[in-house]
């Protein structure tokens, strides 16, 4: 089950890498990229949006780690899709006990929203900045603080102020001022608080994914453009940067797992370890491996990877967009170091052990 | 690209782990006692006391993953992978067992005769017997293939002359495991054997060479005319160099390659106190996040070599990134602190951070510099 899962997002993601990258606008400030037509059809048709979701919630009992291995692989052929966000978005729903929501989702830490009692509902007024896929999305979810306690909003896409990350990808700023039906918010499920961390969760996988591309990409080219009669690859220059890369990238990987494994425990209910150290610390790992990573590719790329029509761009310019979402590595690194430091150093062996050593079925 | 792939351990290979490391955090707890401050937990790895080798055998807690029939306990790498990551988190003083723990008993559980397994492996799990690496010669460092110190054959078994260099606490240890020449010089791996050497045998002269705080862990051990039985060839002649490869897998895969600065961490952290301004906690959450993820990478090439899976490029990288770690450690204690290093001093912050400044380079050149291990980790990408 797990590995057909895996081999037909494989299959599904790939297809599409091509028309992703010439999906990108020539100019970076230009505009954001429309998705791959077709693309968001075949994810849904796949059932990928209820990924997350146990059999219950009307998922089909994907193991966590296998669902957000599925970020991790679309990121890895560049392909543009708000997977994660709707995959995330419709746990959130779940965990209010709603129903998972058709079409493309999104959800935001932002919580600048004002959310009133009208006579029919809820008066929702306020702007959300940088919801990505603001303007495809038909829901967002996000967390308000109310006159009547924390709630989980399911609000439709609003008016739309379009932005966009390094990437092309829509960052758009939703303007609300319309009227919500009772049903569209409820009592804030405990995941609501962490929207930050959710994001910061699918950013790492993103990276994750994106640099083993890189990796990839970067060692093919350097086995294969000949210099001084020979592949670049063959000095010891380039190989000792390529070995930095692989190092990074490897540290980027199994960064995102250990997040992915924390966050598979937290769901399921284990409060022993705390999954937002591991998400804050893989957000962080992975982000510092994504601005070296990137720096050593586009050195060994040289000019034609410097050049639009090269494909590296689209997983570095993902990377450079990524690192500063959800909180930059300076962000996390704060919070976790005020989160070490509060248990004095006598508290920091135990803290860095919290996540015991465990198998994986 | 699989080489990268750290994937995480297998389920049986885990047992209890919290329990056994509760139980090890309170026996160093009781052992090392509320005298033993920074500064002695500053030697990470290098501080020597046989007697607290002798109570961790005790334990149960040296050759963890050798046979019952050996003395051993037949845990799993996981379960010897929490020993060790406590034992070098509290700094306990584990120089004395260290090597022959690591990498000399599952090399002689490997390649060793029937003989000399049991000879040798009950008393290395009862913390009693100690080893030296013997690799390093004037003349070959990272060039290990070079070796010139040769054994020839005799009538008895073989006689070695040459010199090895640099070999850590040899002057404590009762063997070393030597590579040596057995075949001609142009046959450079073919022509390499190891043996088991007894250290007191005739011949064999220690000397001691300071390193660079003063400190004497290596030495140079000559070997003029030694006499050595037939039975000290260790694993098949002509064999050496891939028996090498295999022990410096394990040499190369543990927390003690990121561990070596973690006293001057918590030294720092107590510097600065549970309220740490916007940088201080920027700077220990950074490298808060760095030594989970590179425990998690280490805890899995620890489950690969449970399956009995050769993770030698992932333990490279993991010594790579481990080093890079560990060296920053007191340039970021430096900048954040504005101390001046102070050697000499008892468990002051300026101790540890002089300790550890005098100990870092090392942390690149042994176990293999980082020009070798990034040129290993290339040629698994396939360059080379
Ligand atoms: C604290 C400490 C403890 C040690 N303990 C032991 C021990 O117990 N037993 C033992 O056998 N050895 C031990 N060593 C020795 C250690 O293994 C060697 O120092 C190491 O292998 C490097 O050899 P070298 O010092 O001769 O340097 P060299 O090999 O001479 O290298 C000098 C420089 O040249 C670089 N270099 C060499 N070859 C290449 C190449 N092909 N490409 C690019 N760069 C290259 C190196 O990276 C290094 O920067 C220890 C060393 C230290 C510092």
């Amino acid at each position: 089950m797990d590995r057909m899962i895996a081999d037909s997002a494989e299959r599904l993601f790939s297809a599409y890498r091509e028309q992703s990258f010439a999906a990108l606008p020539a100019h970076a400030g230009a505009d954001a990229a429309p998705l791959p037509s077709g693309l968001w059809a075949e994810i849904e048709e796949a059932g990928f949006p209820l990924a997350l979701l146990s059999e219950d919630e009307g998922g089909f009992g994907l193991p966590v780690e296998s669902a957000l291995a599925l970020v991790r692989m679309a990121a890895e052929h560049a392909v543009a899709a708000p997977l994660g966000e709707t995959m995330i978005a419709n746990l959130l729903l779940a965990r209010a006990g709603l129903d998972p929501v058709e079409g493309i989702a999104s959800f935001t830490a932002d919580h600048a929203l004002t959310l009133t009692p009208a006579a029919s509902g809820w008066q929702a007024t306020g702007r959300l900045h940088a919801v990505p896929y603001g303007r495809m999305a038909q829901t967002i979810v996000v967390r308000v603080e109310t006159a009547e306690g924390v709630k989980m909003a399911a609000l439709p896409s609003g008016t739309a102020l379009p932005a966009h990350n390094l990437v092309a990808e829509p960052q758009d700023t939703l303007v609300y001022d319309l009227t919500l039906p009772a049903d569209a918010v409820t009592d804030a499920p405990a995941l609501c608080e962490e929207m930050l961390l959710l994001g910061a969760l699918l950013r790492a996988q993103g990276m994750a994914g994106a640099l083993s591309a890189l990796l990839g990409l970067t060692v093919d080219y350097a086995n294969e453009r000949k210099q001084f009669g020979r592949p670049i690859g063959k000095f010891q220059a380039i190989q000792q940067e390529l070995a930095v890369l692989a190092g990074e990238t490897a540290a980027a990987g199994a960064a995102a797992e250990m997040a992915a494994r924390a966050f598979a425990d937290a769901l399921a209910g284990d409060t022993e370890a705390d999954w937002r150290l591991a998400v804050a610390a893989a957000k962080l790992r992975a982000g510092e491996a994504a601005g070296k990573s990137a720096a050593i590719a586009h050195q060994v790329i040289a000019a034609i990877g410097f050049s639009h029509e090269y494909p590296l761009h689209a997983l570095t310019r993902r990377l450079w967009a990524w690192r500063d979402e959800c909180g930059s590595e300076a962000h996390w690194a704060r919070w976790i170091g005020e989160t070490s430091c509060a248990r004095g150093a006598e508290g920091f062996w135990p803290l860095l052990t919290q996540p015991e050593i465990r198998g994986a079925a | 690209m699989n080489m990268i792939a750290f994937p995480p351990v297998a389920a049986e290979a885990v047992t209890d782990p919290a329990a056994l490391r509760a139980e090890v955090r309170a026996f160093l707890a009781a052992e090392l006692g509320p005298d033993y401050g920074p500064t002695l937990r500053a030697r990470s790895w290098s501080g020597h006391d046989p007697a607290f080798s002798r109570r961790l055998g005790q334990q149960g807690w040296l050759g963890m993953t050798l046979p019952r029939a050996y003395g051993g306990h037949e845990r799993s790498a996981l379960d010897r992978y929490v020993v060790v990551e406590e034992l070098l988190a509290a700094g306990a003083p584990v120089a004395a067992h260290w090597i022959a723990d690591r990498q000399s008993a599952p090399l002689i559980l490997h390649n060793g005769t029937e003989a000399q397994r049991q000879l040798i492996l009950p008393k290395i799990a009862a913390g009693e017997c100690y080893f030296c690496i013997g690799m390093s010669e004037p003349d070959s460092g990272s060039d290990l293939a070079a070796a010139r110190t040769r054994a020839e054959r005799t009538e008895s078994g073989f006689r070695i002359n040459g010199t090895k260099l640099w070999t850590t606490y040899a002057h404590e240890a009762h063997y070393m495991i030597l590579l040596a020449r057995t075949g001609p010089a142009e046959d450079r791996h073919g022509g390499l054997s190891q043996f088991l050497i007894d250290l007191s045998t005739p011949g064999i002269t220690i000397s001691p060479i300071l390193d660079i705080a003063g400190e004497h862990h290596m030495n140079e051990v000559s070997f003029r005319d030694v006499e050595v039985p037939a039975d000290a060839l260790l694993g098949q002649e002509g064999e050496g160099w891939k028996q090498v490869m295999g022990e410096l897998a394990f040499e190369r895969s543990g927390p003690d390659r990121f561990l070596s600065s973690f006293a001057l961490i918590n030294a720092l952290i107590a510097q600065i106190g549970t309220q740490p301004d916007r940088l201080e906690a920027q700077v220990i959450g950074r490298i808060a996040a760095h030594l989970m993820v590179l425990r998690q990478m280490s805890i899995s090439v620890a489950g690969m070599l449970a399956r009995g899976e050769n993770p030698a490029q992932q333990a490279t990288i993991v010594k790579d990134l481990g080093a890079l770690l560990e060296q920053e450690i007191p340039e970021i204690a430096r900048a954040l602190t504005d101390t001046a290093p102070r050697p000499g001093e008892r468990d002051t912050f300026a101790a540890v951070l002089a300790q550890t400044i005098l100990a870092a380079p090392s942390f690149s050149l042994r176990g293999g510099t980082r020009q070798i291990l990034r040129g290993i980790i290339a040629r698994g990408l396939g360059l080379r």
